[in-house]
């Protein structure tokens, strides 16, 4: 089974990551809204998935509706599946009082 | 019963409303914009569907400049507050609710310099007397879209066009024409709109907003309160963007899921047909109590209406006297004996 090649881009917010979604689904760009991996940012919310062959065009969409990018990354189907158990894990931890992704 | 206080609250609410409002509860139901989980994620999709809703409704370009509130007095407060300084001069009309004018009087406590224009006895605005009284450091005008008292519609494209003139700022508070009266932000030169979602809007009451134009400085805006936003928790600071920044601590999205439907209905029926129906039952009231013929008994002896007597300078708020009764007599005897609801007394707005 090939790996599926991931775009991932970070917003600053859920409110930016709704935008984009919206934004994304009027331009035709297939898009899914998933927690930020953890290996990406400290941040907690989502952020958005697209295929990377889109992204070229889904950072265009995004632009022209001037939503703002924090950061786009690269990413593999394996890579996400990992993410998403170091979300969990820490989130069950919750590490130290600190820890960035703690209940709010 | 003839409900006829809609000025203060609309009902009954369209049916959506209270449907959008149960599907909340009952499927959704998750804290909005807080979790990644998918429940999370379509509360904040149906948060953020409102603010589509009221930008599609005002014209606003960015609905992430859309940042909700509880009513129009946090979004009036919001931008009155959050913008102006100490040295700064605002110019406001002797028509404004106290929405507006007790945060402005307790501005002006802190060294902000207050200019109340003096509206016409109907309620009238001249746009002149707005520019005659632009100072070197006048930062905003503060405008009431329509009186909460007689309804006397204020010229908010020519106030607009004084502000762009001038580099000022232009607040409307909308709270009384948001959904009943067509309002283009870009077109008519606002800057702030503040609106609440529980009038024309047909939302649930403990909704509202302010819509922020491209022109105000966010960089210089400060929030109401600080707090969690659900967006970069690691930090200690407060977020410098839109809406977060301005919008701490869980929102009512139950309340936002009732005022995207009641946005929608509004678009639906289109506020220009909305408007038209308005003035023509306004009309027909304003006739209506202008041809009660006199008795001449020296009691109820005639009925003086206020404000322009003209539907279309106006919204549908009339208001009246009876010569020689209390208005609160007045109030009793349409809800006990006619089941007729309507406001009496002196409104939040004083006869300034």
């Amino acid at each position: 089974m090939t790996d599926k090649q991931y775009a991932v881009i970070l917003v600053y917010s859920t409110s930016y990551a709704l935008r984009a979604e919206k934004v994304l689904g009027r331009a035709g760009i297939r898009c899914k809204l998933i927690p930020v991996p953890r290996h990406l940012s400290s941040d907690c919310g989502v952020c958005v998935r697209i295929e990377r062959a889109d992204q070229e065009a889904a950072l265009q969409a995004l632009e022209a509706a001037r939503v703002e990018v924090e950061g786009v990354h690269e990413t593999k189907k394996s890579d996400m599946q990992g993410a998403r158990s170091k979300v969990w894990l820490r989130s069950l931890t919750h590490g130290d009082s600190r820890a960035p992704n703690r209940l709010s | 019963m003839i409900y006829f206080d809609n000025a203060a609250t609309s009902w009954p609410k369209p049916p959506g409303v209270i449907e959008a409002m149960v599907h909340f509860m009952e499927k959704v139901g998750a804290n909005p914009g807080r979790s990644g989980h998918w429940l999370s994620v379509e509360a904040g999709r149906i948060v953020y569907n409102a603010r589509e809703a009221v930008a599609e409704l005002f014209n606003a370009p960015d609905p992430l400049r859309v940042v909700f509130g509880h009513n129009a007095t946090e979004a009036l407060n919001l931008a009155l507050r959050g913008l102006l300084r100490p040295g700064d001069h605002v110019i406001t009309s002797s028509m404004e609710h106290n929405s507006v004018m007790r945060p402005l009087r307790a501005l002006e406590q802190q060294g902000v310099e207050v200019t109340v224009v003096q509206c016409s006895p109907e309620g009238f605005l001249d746009p002149a007397d707005v520019e005659a009284a632009v100072r070197p450091n006048t930062a905003m005008i503060a405008l009431n879209h329509a009186s909460n008292v007689v309804g006397t519609l204020l010229p908010v494209a020519e106030v607009g066009r004084i502000a762009r003139r001038h580099g000022l700022l232009l607040l409307l508070d909308a709270a009384q024409t948001g959904g009943a009266y067509p309002i283009d932000v870009q077109a008519d030169g606002i800057d702030l709109l503040g609106f609440t979602g529980h009038k024309s809007l047909y939302g649930p009451m403990g909704t509202g907003g302010l819509v922020i134009g491209e022109r105000v400085d966010v960089a210089r805006m400060e929030p109401l309160k600080w707090g969690g936003t659900g967006s970069r928790s690691e930090l200690e600071e407060q977020p410098d963007f839109l809406p977060d920044m301005c919008e701490s601590g869980t929102s009512n999205a139950v309340g936002l899921a009732g005022l995207e439907a009641g946005v929608r209905w509004v678009l639906e029926r289109g506020v220009e047909t909305i408007r038209a129906h308005e003035v023509e039952l306004a009309q027909r009231l304003i006739g209506g109590l202008r041809n009660i013929p006199s008795t001449g008994s020296g009691r109820r002896s005639g009925v003086t209406v206020y404000g322009g007597l003209d539907a279309n300078r106006q919204i549908a708020t009339v208001s009246f006297n009876i010569t020689g009764m209390e208005p609160s007599e007045v109030g009793l005897r349409l809800d006990e004996k006619y089941g007729i609801m309507c406001r009496v007394g002196q409104l939040a707005q004083e006869a300034r």
